[in-house]
């Protein structure tokens, strides 16, 4: 049987105008049913995003995975908090039951539903904020909360790891209409860094604004069978094709880990570096001054640093949204602070004071955390144990409740 | 012989099916990011 006789076979068994009206049928179907899974919540107890439900394993989540979370998991009358920030705010060397968000939960009670989104790396502007936002008119009680460092001059549209979120909400018309926060996006992801990768973004976002296709086989991945493979998959730990949900959360109790692996001594040089850097670049010493008599006047603001971020904070986000967000400015642990010089140590608690102050300005509300905390707190030097976890949910659990008379979610005391 | 009309439709919208659920999957898949 020759390839032609073969091709002739095919052709006579199959009715082109039925064959198409089933490839139709079969694309429709699935968008339909994507449509559907969106508003499915499949993550049962959810705790938080792991290694294992995140781009670190090339999972992607929704901004409607997002949402029904929060649905199923918040109660009449609650106030909504929705934690985002980096792998600080998301737990990392925390067990489940050890998180700071869950303590904050416990601190704030039955009035409050604790939610957190938070991804390794991840920036004030990206995808928490994004669910934040979309859920606004459904949960108009809400309060957003992320973390930065004081002079990290924050990204309109979220980084580049974590902005699928921002656009897939923006192409499902879930966000808010705001020109300024428009065209600082606009303005930014022309630049080089961030103009890798965007028109792929975009047009795969407008896709899938009409067929679904990440929520459908989102769904598909987490429940039924995982079909993408990330490189954290491990044999032993995870199973190429068992469902998402089977894969552990492998976070460890970092407060069991010994000071040797907490603290290397052989990266001690370097950490330094990394403490010294939050703030060596925000103010500059004054030649002719001196510190031992007059430590404000020594340190001059150096103002480059701080226009960037004031700049960025004031576009952002929509100026409705801005009053009913905390900023925590994570602080570095004591284990390596007090290996900083007096004028070090001084320029680092100005950085910190000036952050807060700027933000608050800017029409936001924050606070920093960390620098009465002790080392055993930190499992390095900037995530914290759930000895640090259980004092950040305490302080953070203040802030909230005080947040919420302010914003008029409760009535005054 | 069972080449009958009938039958023929049926596997061509099964397979036309087959296919349209693969493009939608390819849509995820190719849309994916590094």
């Amino acid at each position: 049987m020759t390839a032609a006789e073969i091709f002739r076979g095919i052709r006579a068994t199959f009715m082109p105008k039925t064959l198409l009206f089933g490839v139709a049928a079969g694309f429709a179907g699935l968008c339909l049913l994507g449509r559907h899974a969106a508003r499915l919540d499949v993550h049962r107890n959810y705790s938080r995003f792991t290694q294992y439900t995140s781009p670190e394993s090339k999972y992607y989540p929704t901004v409607n995975e997002m949402m029904a979370i929060v649905r199923s998991k918040i109660k009449p009358g609650q106030i909504l908090v929705i934690v985002g920030g980096n792998s600080i705010l998301r737990g990392v060397a925390q067990l489940p039951d050890q998180m700071w968000s869950k303590r904050l939960q416990e601190k704030l009670g039955d009035g409050y539903c604790v939610v957190n989104f938070a991804f390794d790396s991840s920036l004030i502007t990206d995808g928490a904020s994004v669910a934040a936002e979309a859920l606004r008119d459904e949960y108009p009680r809400q309060i957003y909360i992320a973390n930065a460092f004081p002079a990290q001059a924050p990204t309109p549209g979220g980084s580049n790891v974590y902005r699928w979120v921002y656009w897939d909400a923006y192409y499902k018309g879930l966000l808010m209409a705001d020109e300024p926060r428009a065209s600082a996006i606009a303005g930014n992801i022309v630049k080089y860094y961030f103009k890798d990768g965007i028109q792929e973004l975009r047009i795969s976002s407008w896709l899938d604004s009409w067929c679904y296709f990440n929520d459908f086989w989102n769904d598909v991945a987490y429940q039924d069978f995982n079909t993408v493979w990330g490189t954290l998959m491990t044999p032993g730990v995870t199973r190429f094709l068992d469902p998402r949900k089977r894969y552990p959360d492998p976070d460890p109790d970092g407060s069991l880990f010994p000071y040797d692996v907490r603290y290397p001594p052989s990266t001690l040089a370097l950490e330094l570096v990394n403490v010294k850097g939050v703030s060596m670049f925000a103010f500059n010493p004054d030649p002719t001054g001196d510190f031992k008599k007059d430590p404000a006047a020594y340190w001059q603001v150096y103002p480059p640093v701080w226009t960037l971020l004031t700049d960025g904070i004031k576009d952002i986000f929509p100026a409705a949204l801005k009053k009913r967000t905390l900023i925590l400015m994570s602080g570095s642990s004591p284990y390596y602070l007090r290996r900083l010089t007096e004028e070090e140590q001084y320029r680092d608690k100005i950085t910190f004071e000036m952050g807060v102050r700027l933000w608050k300005e800017g029409g936001y509300d924050a606070i920093e955390y960390g620098r009465d905390f002790t080392p055993d707190d930190f499992y390095d030097r900037t995530h914290l144990t759930r000895f640090g976890a259980a004092k950040l949910g305490d302080l953070v659990a203040t802030k909230v409740r005080a947040m919420s008379v302010e914003l008029g979610y409760l009535p005054k005391p | 012989t069972i080449q009958s009309r009938a039958a023929r439709q049926v596997i061509s919208l099964l397979v036309g099916v087959a296919v349209g659920v693969f493009f939608h999957y390819l849509l995820y898949r190719l849309t994916l990011p590094v």
